[in-house]
């Protein structure tokens, strides 16, 4: 893959006639896009497919893309509310469980279950925080993603969610600490 | 500071997030408070944890699958590449060979030729030209002996299909691509 072009002149060569290079924006966003997909929608073939319409999407409107903002917030921008026009042909709700609900279960973490953690090796605690994400209400998992694998600022997550910044940070901060509850959890249950 | 500090005052701590005010008189509460810097620790873990999370690929084969679904090839390879550009370059010398040729044994250029001031009549042009095909095709035929009646034929042929390529490589096919894309010629 050719890493030394940025992704404005392979849309730049797009443009002059050589469509092809099309392929190496894909191969530059599939694995991040997949990720995003994979944790809005939690099905590999519907991520996929939504995936695939995305490029088709972005392809077809790169004549509109002016690059007042990044490709990658355009690109998963679209990415996104494909994979909400998925969620709503399956009638699934994107925050269907409520995470204060969650917090309010859970309550504070423990402080003396931390020194757990440093018994753990950090592989063991990224299959657990994976676990973790896995359980997490979708649209916190999807703020978890966009910010850590996406790289996304918060306003860039803003511009791609279409939510206030503050809303975001909230977000943000609710995934963490519901994912610290869920680990915990997990090695509390481990260390029995 | 009374108790302990709240999960988001240690998030906003993660982050860097809080006024220099905060900052320190969170990091001071952390120097005497072992809950707290044993929470903060955690966080900081499950920070460096989630910026390690493993991306997850498609399946084998996607982008060919996505470029399929626009319309579009993979990138050629580098024979490919090669061919798709040199065969126009040799289209186009055996273009301008012939032509070449042609013209030199049509007349039109010898100093008996009529002047090139005066507007040559269509007749005498396509006279001319036939000559000159005339003249190339028989002397291809003392090198190919395969070349008969129809080698003029083949001759008007190779010009006819090499400018087209020719044209559709260089002009044609460029010109379609970019009103697709841009919306512009």
């Amino acid at each position: 893959m050719d890493m030394s072009l940025s992704d404005h002149d392979i849309i730049e060569r797009i443009r002059a006639g050589a469509s092809h290079q099309y392929a190496l924006l894909i191969d530059r966003y599939k694995a991040k896009g997949m990720t995003l997909a994979l944790r809005i929608l939690r099905n590999h073939e519907d991520a996929e497919e939504a995936l695939q319409d995305a490029f088709v999407r972005v392809y077809r409107g790169l004549e509109e893309f002016e690059g007042r903002s990044k490709f990658s917030t355009w690109f998963y921008r679209i990415l996104y509310n494909v994979c909400l026009t998925k969620l709503g042909e399956r009638k699934t709700e994107f925050d269907r469980v409520s995470l204060d609900q969650e917090a309010d279960e859970h309550g504070e973490v423990v402080a003396d279950s931390s020194s757990l953690q440093e018994e753990i090796e950090m592989k063991d605690l990224l299959a657990h925080a994976q676990r973790a994400i896995e359980r997490l209400p979708a649209k916190f998992a999807t703020i978890i993603s966009l910010f850590y694998i996406q790289d996304l600022s918060h306003e860039e997550i803003s511009e791609v969610t279409k939510l206030p910044i503050g809303t975001i940070k909230t977000h943000l901060f609710r995934a963490r600490a519901a994912l610290q509850n869920e680990l915990q959890k997990d090695l509390v249950v481990e260390h029995w | 500071m009374n108790g302990h500090l709240s999960e988001n005052q240690i998030q906003h701590l993660v982050d860097r997030n809080g006024s220099n005010e905060d900052m320190m008189r969170w990091n001071t509460h952390l120097q005497t408070c072992e809950a707290c810097r044993s929470r903060t620790d955690a966080f900081r873990r499950l920070d460096r944890v989630l910026h390690m999370m493993p991306l997850v690929e498609p399946s084998e084969g996607f982008t060919g699958k996505v470029l399929k679904k626009i319309g579009l090839r993979e990138a050629p390879s580098f024979w490919w590449m090669f061919f798709k550009n040199f065969a126009p370059l040799v289209a186009l010398a055996i273009v301008l060979v012939i032509t070449y040729f042609v013209l030199s044994a049509s007349g039109l250029f010898s100093q008996n030729a009529p002047s090139t001031t005066s507007v040559l009549s269509l007749p005498q042009v396509s006279g001319a030209f036939a000559k000159g095909t005339d003249t190339m095709t028989a002397w291809l035929a003392t090198y190919f002996s395969w070349i008969g009646k129809g080698g003029k034929l083949v001759l008007y042929l190779v010009v006819i299909f090499g400018g087209v390529a020719l044209l559709d490589r260089f002009i044609l096919t460029p010109t379609i691509r970019r009103k697709a894309l841009t919306g512009r010629f």
